[in-house]
Order: C-alpha cells, then sequence, then structure tokens
C-alpha cells in the first residue's frame, strides 16, 4: 500500500476491461447485424437455438429478460421510440389491446398461413404474430378431491363452500399475468352464468370470505402453496392449497417431469378458463428492417422451433396442427378446455374496471 | 530573522491572541511563558502556517510569509505529542526531512548528533520519552529548517531528565546556528534553554484566556 | 489542517456524488408525480384500503423493530464472548461471524428454507403453515444476517479496553460486583456501538425483500409492495400507471424518511463513539476458557451461522426424481453446462470482473467522501458532516423502484444505447458498496493523530505526498477491510435490484441464481442448478472474508 497508487489502480481497469472484453465477445465472427429483444423471464428458448440462429442467417440475437408480460409491455412503452429493442415477446393477448393503444408496435410481413385458428382468433392483423398458446384454468388435487368427501366442482360457486376454504390459490391480477387472465376470465363466466343477480365481484367477494389465498406470483401459488405441484418436493412448501389457478396443460408437465404420475388434474369447466395467445411484436423505433424482424419471427413460428414450445416455454404451438408431445403422458394430462371468449378490446376497455372491482372485494 | 506584529486569532467568540507582536533574533532562542490554555501553542501553529490568523503579519528573513503554505516556509516544529510516524522507523521518520535523493548518511549523522547513534532501525513504540523527544528534534533538525518551534517539548518528561535534555537541545541548536521559539509553562527549563524569556501576556495585547 | 483553503476535488467528488444518488431519485419522483393523482397523505391513509399494501406500513415496522431486538438479543453475547477472550483461530472466527452480511440475501432464504424443510422432516412438526412459525423464522434469518453488525461494531471495543479500568472499578465500592460493572462499565462504554449497531439492524430489516419474501410468503413490507408495483409505476398511461405511481410515491417516502433518520442516527452515534489509533493498542483479551460452556457457546453460534450455508449445498445435491429426492450431482452439472441461460464459469467470470471494477471506484470514491466529512467536522461544521455522511449512506436508504426507475429514464432521454452498455450495471455495484467504505474508513481517519499531518507539511511534504506516505499508510488495515466488504457485496449484489436492467451476456452469479430460480420449476434441475451457483457464490464471499480477517489487527479498522 505504500506504493504509488496509480500504476496498480491503472493495471487493475486494464485487466477489468480486457476480462470484460474477452467474456463479452462470442466464439465465431461478429454478425453483420444485431436484433436485440425482450422476453419475459421464463421464455426457455435455449442459448444454443439462438446461435443456431444467428449461424444460418447472420443476425446476432441480444436477450433481454424481465419478470412477465407486463414487464415486457411496461419496458416497451417506457423505451418507446427509442429503438431500445426491436422485438417484444411475450405480450399476451389480455395486454395487446392495452399495447395496440399505445401504439408501440410496427407491421410485421410474417405470414400467418402456418398459425392455429386458436392463436389467431384474439387478434388476426400484422402487428403481432402468435407464438404460442395456453389457457389458464384451475387445477385441482385429486387426493383432495377423492369424489366422496370431496366432489369434482362443477361451478366456480363451489369453490366457496366449505370443503374448499382456505385451499384455494389464486393470483394477484395486477402482478401476475395468469391472475389477470383468470380474473378476465371470470367476468365473462359470471356474466353468462343462469344467475343473472351476480357478477364477479360477488363470487371474489365471496371467495375472500372463504379465505382464499392470493398471491402476488405464479410461481408462489404453485410451487409453495398447491398440494399437487412439484413444489411438494421443495424446501419451503406449505402446501395448503387444493386448488390453484395455473395453465390446463400444468398437469402434463407434471407429468412429463416425473415420469408420467401426478396428482393434479385441470378442471374442465367451460367458460372459467382464458385462451391465453402470446405475441412477437416488431417495435417502433427499432433501427432494424422489417425483413430482418421477420427473419426472426418466421423462425419462431417454423415447424422445427415452435413445435418445441411445450419443452421450452410448456406452452402449445401457435400453429396448425401444433399439439403437446405424448412423451410421459404430457399430452394425456393435459386438458382442452372451453375457453370464456374476451377480445383484447373489450379488455382493454374494462380492465381497470374489473382490477378496481377486484381490489374492493379483497380488502 | 522572525518579525511578527499585530497578530490576532479568535475561535468562534474567544479572542484567543490580540495584536501579538514579537521579534526573533538570528542565532536566539526565545522562550514563550504563559500557563496552559494562554495561547502558546495557537501562537506557535499560526507562525508554522497551521492555522490561518484573522489579521497580523509574519516575516522570516525579510520575506513575507504570512500568505504562505506550511510546507514552503522552512519552519520546523517539534510538537507536544512529538508526532512521530508510528508506521515508520526511526531512521524513517528521519528520512522524511531529507528532500528526494537526499544525503542518507545525514540520517546517521543526525541521530550521533542527539546522542542516538544506531536508533535507525528501531520501531516508534519501543522508544522511551526521552528517546521519542530526540528522535522528533532530529526530524525536524534534520530539514534544516530557518527557524524552530518547540511546543512545550519536555512536559511529559520526568525532572531528573528534563534539565539534561533542556541543555542538550539548546547545545544542538546553538551549535547548527537556528533560531528557536520555545513555548512552555515552566519557567526553570525557559530559563535553562532559552537566551531570553518572555511572557505571552506582554506580546503586547494578548489576552489570557484563564 | 489550514481551514481556509477550499480542497477543489473534494467539492468535485461531493458534487458527482450528490448528483449520482439525486438525480435518479430526482428524475423518477417527477414521473411518478407527474402520473399520480392521488396526493401522498391521501394515497397514505388508504393504504389499508387498498388490498395491494394491505397491512404493508405495520408489518414493515414491526418486523424491522422485533428483528433488531433479536438480534442484539442474540448478537451481545457473542461480540462478549468473542471479543472478551483470545480464542484459538480468533481471527477465523471473526470473519465466519461477520461474513453472513455480505450473503446474497435470496441464497440466504434458500439456505433456511431447507433447513425449515429438514427440522420439519426430523421433527414431524409443519412449522411452514404456521404463521408465528413464518415470523419466528423470518426474524432468525435477520438475526443471522445483522450479527456480524454487533460483531462488527462492539467486538473491537471489548478486545482493546484498557484492562485497568476494570480493575479500578472492581475496587470501587460501586463495581465490586458483575452486574454491577456490567451496568455501570461496560453498558455505558458499548452503548454508542450497540445503538449504532441496533440502528443499523433497524435500516437492514426495514429494507428486507428476499427473506420476507420466500419466509413469510403471505405477508409484505414496503419494499415488496414497491416491487409489485414496479411495473407500472412512471407508466404515462393514466389507466396503467396511476394507482401504481401512488403507492410507489408514498411507500419510498416513508421508507426515506425513516432510513434517513436511522442514518442520521448512525452517523451521530459513530463521531461520539472516538478511539484513537496509537502506535500500540492493548490486548485486553484474557486467556480462552476453552473447556467452559462459553466454549460451547461459541460453537452453536458458529453453527447457527453456518447452518444455511450448508442448507444451500444440501439443496445443491439434491435432486427431485420420480422415486423421490435422490443425491446427485445433475444440478451441479446443469449450472456448469448449458441449462441455464448463462453457464456457471462465464456467471462467475463477470461476478470477478464487476467486483474489481467496483473496487477501483469505490474505494477511492468512498475514501474522498470520508475525507469530506472528516474535514467537515474538523472545521467545526459538525451538523453539515452528519448531512454529508447521510449523504454518503443514501443509497441504503433508497428504493431499488425508484432508482430502476430513475436511471431508466435519465437514460432513455440522453443516452439510450447506455442502457445496454456492461458498465450501467456497475453504477448499482457502486453506490451500494461506497457507503460502507465511508462507514469503515471514517472512524480510522478520525483516529489518526491530526498533528502527523501536521509533522509532515512542516517537513516539506505536499498534499499528495502526505496522502501517500502518512495517511493511506496508516489506513492500510481499514482500506483492506473496506475492500473485503466492497468485492463481497459487489459478488453478492447486495441490494441485487439496484442493478438496473440485466442482460443475459453480462449476468453475474445472483444474476444467473436469480434466473434459474423466476422460471417455472417444473424441471427438476432447476433448484439444484441455482443453488449450485450459490454454493460457488457463498464459498468466494466466506473465503475472502476470513482470509482479510486475518490481516486486520486488533481493534483496528473493525467498526462500520
Amino acid at each position: 500500500m505504500r506504493r504509488c497508487l496509480a500504476p496498480f489502480t491503472l493495471t487493475l481497469l486494464m485487466l477489468t476491461t480486457a476480462f470484460a472484453g474477452c467474456l463479452g465477445g462470442d466464439d465465431g465472427a461478429e454478425p453483420v447485424v444485431t436484433l436485440r429483444i425482450i422476453s419475459y423471464d421464463a421464455f426457455g428458448v435455449t442459448d444454443e437455438m439462438l446461435g443456431e440462429f444467428t449461424h444460418q442467417t447472420g443476425i446476432g440475437i441480444e436477450l433481454t429478460r424481465v419478470g412477465d408480460a407486463g414487464s415486457v409491455l411496461s419496458s416497451v412503452i417506457h423505451s418507446e421510440g427509442t429503438g431500445l429493442y426491436d422485438l417484444a415477446l411475450g405480450i399476451d393477448n389480455s395486454y395487446l389491446g392495452a399495447a395496440l393503444d399505445a401504439e408501440v408496435f410496427q407491421p410485421l410481413s410474417t405470414s400467418r398461413a402456418s398459425l392455429s385458428a386458436r392463436a389467431l382468433a384474439p387478434y388476426d392483423g400484422n402487428l403481432a404474430i402468435p407464438f404460442d398458446v395456453g389457457s389458464v384454468c384451475i387445477n385441482y388435487d385429486t387426493a383432495h378431491v377423492d369424489g366422496e368427501n370431496v366432489t369434482v366442482p362443477t361451478s366456480l360457486w363451489n369453490f366457496t363452500g366449505a370443503d374448499w376454504t382456505g385451499k384455494v390459490a389464486v393470483q394477484n391480477p395486477r402482478t401476475s399475468s395468469p391472475g389477470r387472465a383468470f380474473l378476465i376470465a371470470t367476468t365473462e363466466y359470471f356474466a353468462d352464468d343462469a344467475d343473472t343477480s351476480t357478477d364477479y365481484t360477488d363470487w371474489w367477494s365471496a371467495m375472500k370470505a372463504n379465505e382464499v389465498i392470493v398471491t402476488d406470483g405464479w410461481t408462489e401459488a404453485y410451487e409453495v402453496y398447491y398440494s399437487a405441484g412439484y413444489g411438494q418436493w421443495n424446501s419451503g412448501f406449505i402446501g395448503d392449497a387444493k386448488a390453484v389457478v395455473s395453465y390446463c396443460h400444468s398437469p402434463g408437465v407434471e407429468a412429463y417431469f416425473n415420469d408420467n404420475w401426478t396428482t393434479s388434474v385441470a378442471l374442465n369447466l367451460p367458460g372459467a378458463s382464458f385462451g391465453q395467445v402470446e405475441y412477437a411484436a416488431f417495435l417502433i423505433g427499432s433501427e432494424q428492417r422489417m425483413a430482418i424482424a421477420d427473419r426472426f419471427v418466421e423462425w419462431l413460428v417454423s415447424a422445427g422451433v415452435n413445435s418445441q414450445m411445450p419443452t421450452l416455454n410448456y406452452m402449445y404451438p401457435a400453429i396448425e396442427g401444433g399439439d403437446l408431445p405424448e412423451d410421459a403422458g404430457y399430452r394425456w394430462h393435459a386438458v382442452v378446455p372451453t375457453d370464456a371468449v374476451v377480445s383484447p378490446a373489450e379488455i382493454d376497455e374494462n380492465i381497470a374496471t374489473w382490477l378496481d372491482g377486484w381490489d374492493a372485494a379483497m380488502a | 530573522m522572525l518579525t511578527m506584529t499585530g497578530i490576532s486569532k479568535s475561535y468562534g467568540e474567544t479572542l484567543v491572541l490580540n495584536r501579538a507582536s514579537l521579534v526573533v533574533e538570528e542565532d536566539e532562542i526565545v522562550a514563550l511563558l504563559g500557563p496552559s490554555g494562554s495561547g502558546k501553542t495557537t501562537l506557535l501553529r499560526l507562525i508554522a502556517g497551521l492555522e490561518v490568523l484573522d489579521e497580523g503579519r509574519l516575516e522570516l528573513a525579510g520575506e513575507d510569509i504570512t500568505e504562505l503554505v506550511p510546507e514552503a516556509r522552512g519552519i520546523g516544529m517539534v510538537f507536544q505529542s512529538l508526532a512521530l510516524f508510528p508506521h515508520l522507523d526511526v531512521a524513517g521518520n528521519l528520512r522524511f526531512g531529507l528532500p528526494k535523493r537526499g544525503d542518507e548518511s545525514r540520517i546517521d549523522a543526525m541521530l550521533d548528533t542527539v546522542g542516538l547513534s544506531g536508533f535507525g532501525p528501531r520501531r516508534i513504540d519501543s522508544l522511551s520519552g526521552g528517546e521519542a523527544q530526540r528522535v522528533a528534534l532530529a526530524r525536524s533538525l534534520i530539514a534544516a529548517p530557518r527557524l524552530m518551534l518547540l511546543d512545550e517539548p519536555l512536559s511529559s518528561l520526568d525532572s531528573e531528565l528534563k534539565s539534561g535534555l533542556a541543555m542538550a537541545v539548546r547545545d544542538i541548536l546553538k551549535s547548527a546556528g537556528i533560531p528557536a521559539i520555545h513555548v512552555t509553562h515552566d519557567e526553570v527549563i525557559a530559563g535553562l534553554l532559552a537566551d531570553r524569556v518572555v511572557r505571552i501576556s506582554d506580546l503586547s495585547g494578548v489576552e489570557s484566556a484563564d | 489542517m489550514r481551514p481556509g483553503r477550499v480542497n477543489a476535488v473534494g467539492v468535485l467528488v461531493l458534487v458527482l456524488w450528490t448528483a449520482a444518488v439525486l438525480v435518479p431519485l430526482g428524475l423518477a419522483w417527477s414521473q411518478l408525480a407527474a402520473v399520480a393523482e392521488a396526493g401522498i397523505i391521501e394515497t397514505l391513509a388508504d393504504f389499508e384500503g387498498r388490498f395491494q399494501s394491505q397491512g404493508s406500513l405495520q408489518f414493515t415496522f414491526v418486523i424491522a423493530f422485533l428483528s433488531t431486538v433479536i438480534t442484539l438479543l442474540l448478537g451481545v453475547p457473542l461480540a462478549w464472548n468473542l471479543g472478551r477472550h483470545r480464542w484459538p483461530a480468533h481471527s477465523l472466527l471473526r470473519g465466519l461471524f461477520t461474513a453472513p452480511f455480505v450473503m446474497p440475501s435470496i441464497l440466504a432464504a434458500m439456505g433456511f428454507l431447507t433447513l425449515i424443510s429438514v427440522f420439519e422432516s426430523i421433527s414431524g412438526f409443519d412449522l411452514r403453515s404456521n404463521d408465528e412459525m413464518q415470523l419466528a423464522a423470518l426474524l432468525l434469518a435477520h438475526a443471522w444476517f445483522n450479527l456480524a453488525l454487533v460483531v462488527r461494531f462492539c467486538e473491537p471495543v471489548l478486545a482493546t479496553v484498557d484492562p485497568s479500568l476494570e480493575e479500578a472499578a472492581r475496587l470501587l465500592p460501586r463495581g465490586r460486583t458483575r452486574s454491577d460493572r456490567l451496568l455501570r462499565l461496560w453498558a455505558p462504554l458499548l452503548t454508542p456501538s450497540l445503538l449504532a449497531a441496533a440502528a443499523m439492524t433497524f435500516v437492514f430489516s426495514f429494507t428486507s425483500f428476499a427473506l420476507v419474501r420466500h419466509l413469510t410468503p403471505g405477508r409484505r413490507n414496503l419494499e415488496i409492495v414497491m416491487a409489485n408495483q414496479a411495473d407500472w409505476a412512471g407508466i404515462r398511461i393514466p389507466e396503467l400507471g396511476r394507482a401504481a405511481s401512488e403507492i410507489v410515491m408514498a411507500a419510498s417516502l416513508v421508507q426515506l424518511l425513516t432510513m434517513v433518520t436511522a442514518l442520521g442516527l448512525i452517523s451521530w452515534l459513530q463521531s461520539r463513539a472516538r478511539r484513537d489509533i496509537s502506535a500500540s493498542v492493548v490486548d485486553a483479551r484474557t486467556t480462552a476458557p476453552v473447556r467452559s460452556w462459553k466454549s460451547v457457546h461459541l460453537m452453536m453460534m458458529a453453527a447457527f451461522v453456518l447452518a444455511p450455508l450448508l442448507g444451500v449445498l444440501v439443496a445443491s445435491l439434491q435432486v427431485r426424481q420420480p422415486a423421490g429426492l435422490v443425491w446427485s450431482f445433475d444440478g451441479w452439472r446443469a449450472a456448469v453446462g448449458s441449462q441455464s441461460a448463462t453457464d456457471l464459469t462465464s456467471a462467475l467470470g463477470w461476478s470477478v470482473a464487476y467486483a474489481i471494477l467496483t473496487l477501483v471506484i469505490a474505494l477511492p470514491l468512498g475514501f474522498l467522501l470520508a475525507e469530506n466529512i472528516h474535514r467537515a467536522e474538523r472545521m467545526g461544521h459538525g451538523r453539515f458532516a452528519i448531512a454529508i455522511d447521510v449523504l454518503a449512506m443514501l443509497p441504503l436508504a433508497l428504493s431499488a423502484v425508484m432508482i430502476g426507475l430513475g436511471v431508466l429514464i435519465g437514460l432513455l432521454r440522453t443516452d439510450v444505447t447506455m442502457l445496454r452498455s456492461w458498465w450501467i450495471p456497475a453504477y448499482g455495484h457502486v453506490m451500494i458498496t461506497t457507503p460502507f467504505v465511508v462507514r469503515v474508513l471514517l472512524p480510522a481517519i478520525r483516529a489518526i493523530d491530526p498533528d502527523l499531518d501536521g509533522a509532515a507539511a512542516l517537513l516539506g511534504a505536499s498534499p499528495l505526498r502526505r496522502l501517500l506516505s502518512i495517511r493511506l499508510p496508516l489506513l492500510t488495515p481499514s482500506l483492506i477491510v473496506a475492500s473485503a466488504l466492497v468485492v463481497a457485496i459487489s459478488l453478492g449484489e447486495f441490494g441485487a435490484s439496484w442493478v438496473v436492467v440485466r442482460f443475459t451476456e453480462w449476468s453475474t452469479l445472483p444474476v444467473m441464481v436469480d434466473e434459474l430460480l423466476s422460471r417455472p420449476g417444473f424441471d427438476p434441475l432447476l433448484r439444484p442448478a441455482a443453488n449450485a451457483a450459490g454454493v460457488v457464490l457463498l464459498l468466494l464471499t466466506l473465503v475472502l472474508f476470513m482470509m482479510v480477517e486475518r490481516f486486520r489487527p486488533l481493534g483496528r479498522g473493525g467498526d462500520f
């Protein structure tokens, strides 16, 4: 320490920059063009696959991951017009209305011919291209719903009964995208059902009175509270909930990783689920030409890549004929429900009211 | 040699020095007497440039040093706490007083002069009071100052040591030909060390703080 | 030393630091204010009414207070035991007990959860479903973290108090019994350090995030409330951003005011507890009673500190298979392989690179800030000195959401490409570590005999030479400790969310852990892989800390 600090500092600085530069580079040649993509945390496409894409097309990929669909949208809105990102992946149809309103997307010319009707149902334009789909619905534990003491619910009102007191876990719609999707489904479900005197707020108030567990994220609800999920083998498991809001194919994913065995079943209740579609969108302000963005989105919806959505992203492919693999009972345990139908425009118009209504019911 | 005119210094509300003036001739050792808290240390610190005076003028060898930084004044000081650098040994402390690329042999010569031959490699915390005292003196001397300031350097020593050391210090200063101001509250030592004893209260207008 | 002269470098550093802290805050605040409609008082009054913020105010304060109490209860006996005796491997023990403080809280959370599972399977009790048990676990976890503060603040005092003080007390009527001495001698001696440790514990328990999220999943504190609103706060589309902006504004203001008060208290307390660095320091420790219950106590505390770390190790080696939980290295293999978006070795490399970069910036910066504070004190501006001190500590009081938003907005408006640069996360690292440099260096700077500088000046040394040859060498022990702290905190990304916007190429170890844990955990390899990365991180930090303690001389460089 008695030596002069300056040369020491300088050396450290040079080492750091050299080190950093060495780590930051890719192997192989520098790509000519780089696409900057923002996606949600759980986006499952691996670095290898992206590397292959770069190899085939010469387009480099810089992928930034942020929380969930809501975080992607908010990042896009914050940075609108600045070109910070070129493509956004993961904004879903519950947020699409708001995104289109905010006018942050520019057109893609990717062909939608290969996409399934289900994927194109909420939106069929060229501003957002679907790359995976899934249905958000309630999963329950058959160990609890054994058919004798507790029967399979035939209506959402069953969950407000004594059998389910403190045993249902849902997510906060303001902080979780499955939670939001489920809330939207309930608005439709209770608007459409036979009983015209009650609406979703009544049901949610009843659920609150029935000690529903509300978590801020999907992971907490599914992993920590759900008794039939993979969380039962993790430390920190609580397991109070016998039913949870998740995806209708979540039991399939459980089985897939657990040698075709799980006690979790998706509740096939018409209208009590929400058909979620996740989109890829090209952002206004991007420096890249549409052709470049198209290449990536085409790759994402190409048969080879898109058919891997079930194992990468735990979602259905968006392409026509795309389905879950049969291995380990993935497809067998999944349920394809009849979803509540709510258009992005309708969502955009009413979501603020619905969220406030939910807040009021929960307070 | 040193001419101090009209020096005043206040700390907040307290006026510690009020238009003090003093002249120290070449080759003269002046003792400044006064009880604790009378502004003696303050005066030395002002002369050394470690504090800024409120009003007044300082001249050293004809040069106006009032605005100069301490390192440029060519003044040496032995602090009451001695202020020896604890992380350097005796030789290291003395070396600090040499200019860069200075003559290292002067260190041993100076140690001989103060009667501490061979003390170069000794650690500061291993020195006795008298030895530390002399190291502090040696360190200031080796820088060949134009004026020496001594702030109660002997006060922490026992009386036997004091008089012996006082004489030794006087001898060293005289043979080096360096004028000095010695601040103390001990009349006897003042008489031994100095050519002239001045009471701090006599420095025209000094207000005693007690 | 020549108080009249204005120090140009000092002023520059102060201005730069103030800008670095307050500009993002200001930007975020103005953006939030533009979107929010309801006033702050109105929002706070409504906190209980809104589901999103219900119960968070009480919970935050209660947890902070209780954690402080528990930490003191556990920490004081430990500091006493450690400090009063000359234990074998004393410096290693000190390193062990102070290491938890820099562990990333997400890993501590994982470790504690594993421990709880182990207890549950051994005892058969269901601890996790019980609210009180969850709370107890949280308080214990906070104590685990903050023990280091009590030990750091109190042990140096205890180890170097002049033994003649106690001897004198024993011979006087009011000091005859142990309890008398404890009350009249030790308590007053230790009180400033204890209060400072308590205040710091309060600060860190107040802003605790990962532990609250994982150990008490049903409850929210202010940090969690703000994190929940982070997506939409500041979005200029009212339907999306209004409620979130209001909540974040209110919560962050409450947090800011409380934390600034606590930090001001710490600063004031530390300035009153001065001890001198002289050439020799009294070693007041007595021989270690190796065969007594004190020894057992020490070993139990050591076990307590190591337990969560072992928990993380265990979790990395257990993989879920259809048959059940199996011991396996698959998790480690997955971590090093391509299972995660980044792999272990490159994440490690980046962590080290950022740590070095942070050190190079934060150490001089913190030193200059500490010098400024000291200079202000010496010139008699005590209150201004406290203000600068609080300013230096301010990053610890600000919510990550505000800063993240502020930096984002600032860079979006000026130079967007900066957001992608690899050194932007360094901003977060530097902001979080500099306060600790100040805390460690300040007491040491205060303790340097002021005459040393004057003596060197009179011997002809220029200010720069005085800095390099006198002040810095005397500060060496503290500089080493501060460096270790900076590196350790940077490695663990203590205020993880402070690191603004992560880009996958530059993922560090904590980011890798975070990433792995945020994916749906269907794949049984994700958790063990995350824990494996955690083990590497923990080992690195632990070894660093224990090594550094060997170089810290007794009684010096210890306080924060």
